[in-house]
């Protein structure tokens, strides 16, 4: 490899010109072809798997609008419905805005009478005659009765005008769509207005794109022109996305002015110091640039868009070949210059080649953007590391003056043993503080969202005054050529769900085409004869009943207008829905239902759509996109990162053919990360997304200074690592420590990482790799060795539970109930789906059988929730108050229940076979796939199922009289808490 | 939901309290227009062969108002008027308030209910079959398929004076059966307003 490079040192050298030309001029037309060639994008999808639920998904991200609502919130010391005039008339000046569309202010008219009594000129629409059949005028009559006794003003006109509850269904449908957005109105209000009366609304949409901080700031100001002026005592609040662009533009612009001065200020300082003003170093960080544009132009030959975040990120990754260069320039000196630099064609290579073969394995996902960024990195690399060994020396002084970056001593200290132990000692407590950062991670991608505190205190705010609380919706959205064709195929989805017990809450009307042939069924001669017989059997009912005759006609009259209408005009609240649950602009029309955003849900609406092979319709919730990202891309990265990992170490083993010398290669990746994980361990600082790649960087420049360590060890008298790695590492610092001072999260997880690690990984490469690769570093490295292997198994052993000398006092706190069978009454409280509820247990339990028959209570009312059980498999009944309305959940919650009684309260059969002594607990481990936690304040767990946390939970407490119980997926997942009140033995 | 449709049948008791020999006697005779008491409630599980015992205490308004006051095994009130059923969790501190206008069957429930309230024997025999099995009980029979479902039979037993009722025993399906004892019933008690209202949290 030496030779290699040597080779090519010289004959670059000898045709300078001619080489520096070539380069020249394949930078020119790399360009061009970046310019004109090039097609660029920044879609997201381009993320994932080309599968058809990515593709769905995120073409119905677009095609629903849900990012383009602005809600204006009008804030008032006092009642603010004093000021609707004002906002109706806002509400008119923002309608005239070309920058909005779908502006509401009233979404009902003033009479709610009128507008549910106007719902029967809806039931030839909505309806199909059959309702016809199950009218009894008999009842309608004396409901009318009932009602009129009711001293309410308005009912009777809704008396008249209902008489036979045709709007139920609607009224449901609305009720659900109502518990689905979680609102909080004052209804008696037609217009927006909390119930407290302090703060009204008005919904707007906007067609500004959300990344544009200039349309956002024009935005903006024309909603404050609408606004303005405000009346006294009212402030106006803007809710919205686009907050969200402005808060981070303002967030990393301040971060810019900071980061970027402080970072400035030291690279300056830095040239100015350990490369004496010499102008020729600039050209250290220009050649990775240029090896960027070189790949750049090359990729617009084989790529027909490519991603301007994996141009991003891959600028990031090239940033690791600018420590190739200071290699090169602190090796280029004298006149031996081209010897000492052809001997870093070694480490180089390896160096190059590990980073490009972890990269490489990113093109096997499958994934678009991934495959670039593996074709965009590599390339750049090898490209940076070529121009570094052959283009740099060409362009630099071989004569100028050397200077030492740190002035230290090259012979062992005294001290060097102690400092090689401590960091052994450090390394090893990184162990078990990587699990709980691990456990700490944030790798949502809110967590990457810099918008500033007071925006989003705002937006809390927002949510507490017109939310209800409860968990987070799912919308399903369906496009389609028009609102119609979307609708309908969201109606077949949402009756595929209906099938597995789940209903979303739909818009309150059927699509058209039902609409249609509803009304053609309505106007024909027998279904006009039904009307007229019902009309009569009407006039005939109110007589017995000493109602008008004419009592009901109102309504005949309204139903036999609108069967004979053609329109689909809708009342005014039903109107407002249908304008925002099915969106009519944009190229593809898209219509939207709700659902809680439970795993349930989300499973079972991923399946209707996987069954469906539905290309248009898609699960829009954050559950759904983390089943996503789990299921589709997950997978695939788990395998391929080891992969990356093993071949990296197997090239490293291939070249140094040393297994000690790879592990020596490995130290200061180590020690990297043992103090990124120490020092986050420490300030409770959380792993993002960012965090997480600024963590791949580290790896790789860490790796770098292990092989560049190792090799110094290997050819002493040709090359000097120690000037370069620490100008490398101090330009890094400069730059990440600078991060430090940002406010946004990207920006300072990509600085808190970078920081300790680099620091760390710099010392370990120049002084523990030396120090380890001694005789006696030997007994440090085995030390290491020992201390994290320690940590590992916890500070503890295992001993059998035979020779367990406190076997005695634990066994009875693993004995909590009885082996003989028993019986038992617990107050229980049941979490799933995101509901509680409470109910009183009582069960009798057999061990021996494993026989549990059970009952739950209500324990208000006494009334009989559910029943039965017995022997496993066998489910208790819903009794007769539940039966008719258990939800899917509750079923499925019911026929769990026995299992996981059994779980909590037979123990009989898990012998157990060890014990394992802990800091704050002793592990049992038992047969049967279960152990036993048990603590020193006399709390017990039991946990089963699975290998590290397990399938379920069970913890004891005051001796198993209060038992927390929980149950994790991938199956069916719930928690019950039960206090038992009463326990004997039958 | 199945709180409220138990406490229906507390309510129906009350609308026939008063004493006679023949179905038609009790309910005409003269009722308090409030009645205040302690229950114990012993839940009976036939399968399991099991009691479970709920105590608490109840007020009951002629003109339709109920509170239901649970001490034991867990706390909680629960007030019914006109227009809502307001449920207040002594055990989490939460209050959950249902609406007639949100929630029709609550409106249903409050139709069954002024049925029953007006005492009227018409109304009633046409939702139940009234029988006097021996002095001073009411035995209620439903005679619509679906209120079946809910309950076999109710019985309505008497206090040994006749002045107040001692127990309601609703039947389900003969294994399960809840029976609702009453004891220190007041008519007519001094009330305060707090009684209509929820606990503070």
């Amino acid at each position: 490899m030496t030779e290699l490079a040597a080779h090519l040192i010289r004959a670059c050298g000898r045709h300078r010109a001619l080489f520096l030309g070539v380069l020249a001029l394949l930078g020119v037309l790399a360009a061009l072809a970046a310019v004109f060639r090039g097609r660029f994008t920044n879609d997201l999808d381009r993320l994932f798997p080309a599968t058809r639920e990515t593709r769905a998904v995120f073409s119905l991200l677009h095609d629903a609008h849900l990012a383009d609502a602005v809600q204006l919130e009008f804030i008032s010391g006092s009642d603010v419905t004093r000021h609707a005039a004002y906002l109706e008339e806002t509400a008119r000046k923002l309608e005239k805005s070309p920058m909005l569309r779908q502006v509401t202010f009233r979404y009902r008219s003033d009479d709610p009478g009128a507008e549910l009594a106007s719902f029967v000129a809806l039931a030839p629409r909505f309806l199909t005659p059959e309702v016809l059949e199950n009218c009894s005028p008999d009842a309608a009559a004396k409901n009318a009765l009932k009602k009129l006794a009711f001293p309410a003003p308005g009912l009777v006109r809704q008396a008249r005008m209902q008489p036979f509850g045709w709007e139920r269904d609607l009224l449901t449908r609305l009720r659900e769509l109502d518990e689905a957005t979680g609102m909080r109105l004052a209804p008696e209000f037609p217009f927006f207005v909390t119930p407290d009366r302090r703060r009204a609304m008005i919904l707007a949409e906007t067609s500004v794109r959300l990344g544009d901080a200039d349309a956002v700031r024009r935005l903006f100001a024309e909603l404050r022109r609408c606004a303005g002026p405000l009346p006294e005592g009212v402030e106006l609040r803007i809710i919205s996305g686009c907050s969200h662009t402005l808060g981070n533009e303002e967030v990393l612009k301040r971060d810019a002015a900071i980061s970027g001065g402080v970072s400035l200020v030291l690279f300056l300082l830095l040239f100015l110091w350990a490369c004496r003003g010499d102008r020729r170093a600039l050209w250290i960080p220009l050649l990775p640039l240029y090896a960027s544009l070189l790949t750049l132009g090359a990729m617009t030959f084989f790529f027909r868009e490519i991603c301007l975040y994996v141009i991003g990120l891959g600028g990031c990754v090239t940033g690791l070949a600018v420590d190739q260069g200071i290699h090169v320039y602190a090796a280029f000196h004298g006149g031996d210059a081209e010897r000492r630099t052809a001997a870093l064609g070694l480490p180089m290579f390896l160096s190059a080649a590990t980073s490009i073969a972890v990269f490489a394995f990113l093109g096997l996902t499958g994934i678009s953007a991934y495959r670039q960024l593996a074709v965009f990195a590599g390339l750049s690399l090898a490209l940076s590391a070529v121009l570094a060994l052959t283009a740099l020396p060409l362009l630099l002084d071989r004569d100028r003056e050397r200077r030492r970056i740190l002035p230290l001593p090259a012979a062992p200290g005294t001290g060097r043993r102690s400092a090689a132990l401590i960091a052994a000692a450090v390394a090893a407590l990184a162990v078990p503080a990587f699990f709980r950062v691990l456990d700490n991670a944030d790798l949502s991608l809110e967590s990457l969202d810099g918008t500033p505190e007071k925006i989003r205190a705002g937006e809390l705010d927002f949510r507490r005054a017109w939310r209800r609380t409860g968990g987070e919706t799912a919308v399903i959205a369906s496009s389609g050529a028009d609102g119609e064709e979307a609708l309908e195929r969201l109606s077949g989805i949402a009756a595929d769900l209906e099938r597995r017990g789940i209903r979303p809450a739909m818009p309150p009307r059927p699509p058209r085409r039902v609409q249609a042939a509803n009304r053609r069924a309505w106007r024909t001669p027998e279904t006009a004869g039904k009307i007229a017989k019902l009309a009569e059997a009407c006039r005939i009912s109110c007589r017995r009943h000493h109602l008008p005759e004419k009592f009901f006609d109102p309504f005949f009259a309204a139903l036999t207008a609108a069967v004979a209408a053609e329109d689909f005009s809708l009342p005014p609240m039903l109107e407002h829905i249908d304008r925002k649950m099915i969106k009519t602009h944009g190229v593809r029309a898209a219509a939207v239902a709700l659902l809680p955003d439970t795993p349930e849900n989300v499973r079972a609406v991923r399946a209707v759509l996987e069954n469906r092979r539905e290309e248009h319709s898609a699960l829009l919730s954050r559950g759904g996109f983390q089943a996503l990202i789990r299921e589709t891309a997950g997978g695939r990265f788990r395998h391929l990162l080891v992969l990356s990992v093993g071949s990296a170490l197997l090239l490293m083993v291939l070249v140094l053919r040393r297994a000690g010398d790879v592990l020596l290669a490995m130290t200061p990746v180590a020690a990297a990360w043992a103090a990124v994980v120490l020092t986050a361990f420490l300030t409770g600082f959380r792993v993002t997304p960012a965090a997480a790649f600024a963590a791949i960087l580290l790896t790789g420049l860490a790796a770098d200074y292990g092989i560049y360590a190792v090799c110094q060890l290997r050819r002493p008298e040709e090359l000097e690592i120690r000037d370069p790695i620490l100008l490398s590492a101090a330009t890094t610092v400069a730059g990440a420590g600078a991060l430090l001072a940002s406010r946004h999260p990207v920006l300072f997880g990509t600085g808190a990482v970078l920081t300790p690690g680099i620091l760390a990984a710099c010392l370990a490469g120049v002084f523990l790799v030396p120090h380890l690769a001694r005789p006696e570093g030997k007994k440090t490295l085995a030390v290491l060795g020992a201390a994290i292997l320690l940590f590992v198994s916890g500070c503890s052993h295992t001993a059998p539970w035979e020779t367990y000398p406190q076997r005695e006092l634990l066994a009875p706190r693993m004995r909590l109930y009885p082996d003989a069978p028993f019986r038992l009454q617990a107050v229980t409280e049941a979490s799933f789906s995101g509901r509680r509820f409470r109910f009183v247990l009582a069960a009798e339990i057999d061990p021996g059988t494993g026989k549990v028959l059970l009952a739950g209570v209500d324990p208000g009312s006494g009334a009989l929730l559910f029943d039965g059980g017995g022997k496993p498999g066998e489910a208790p009944r819903p009794g007769t108050v539940l039966a008719e309305n258990a939800p899917g959940g509750l079923l499925k919650f019911l026929e769990a229940l026995p299992g996981d009684l059994r779980q909590i309260f037979i123990s009989k059969d898990a012998k157990p076979l060890a014990a394992e002594e802990k800091t704050e607990y002793i592990v049992v481990y038992s047969e049967k796939d279960v152990l036993w936690l048990l603590f020193r304040d006399g709390t017990a767990e039991k946990r089963g199922g699975g290998f590290f946390s397990g399938a379920w939970r069970a913890e004891y407490r005051d001796g198993g009289r209060r038992v927390h119980y929980g149950r994790r997926g991938p199956g069916y997942g719930y928690s019950l808490d039960l206090e038992i009140r009463k326990l004997w033995c039958k | 939901m199945p709180r409220a449709l138990m406490l229906t049948l507390c309510f129906l008791a009350f609308a026939v309290a008063g004493a006679g020999e023949t179905p038609a006697d009790m309910l005409k005779l003269a009722r308090p227009r409030v009645v205040a008491a302690d229950f114990v409630q012993t839940r009976r599980l036939g399968e399991l062969d099991m009691d479970i015992r709920i105590t608490g205490s109840m007020v009951s308004e002629l003109d339709g108002r109920l509170r239901w006051q649970v001490d034991s095994p867990v706390r909680s009130v629960t007030l019914i008027d006109r227009e809502k059923l307001t449920h207040f969790d002594g055990e989490t501190k939460q209050l959950a308030v249902i609406r007639q206008e949100t929630f029709p069957w609550l409106k249903v429930l409050r139709d069954s209910l002024d049925d029953w309230l007006s005492g009227d024997p018409e109304r009633l025999e046409k939702r139940f079959v009234l029988t006097v099995p021996r002095p001073g009980t009411l035995h209620l029979e439903p005679r619509d398929a679906a209120q079946k479902k809910l309950c076999r039979s109710v019985e309505i037993e008497l206090a040994p004076d006749k002045s107040a009722i001692a127990a309601i025993r609703i039947d389900e399906n003969g294994e399960n059966r809840l029976e609702i004892r009453f004891s220190r019933v007041r008519n007519d008690p001094v009330l305060t307003p707090d009684v209509w209202r929820v606990p503070s949290r």
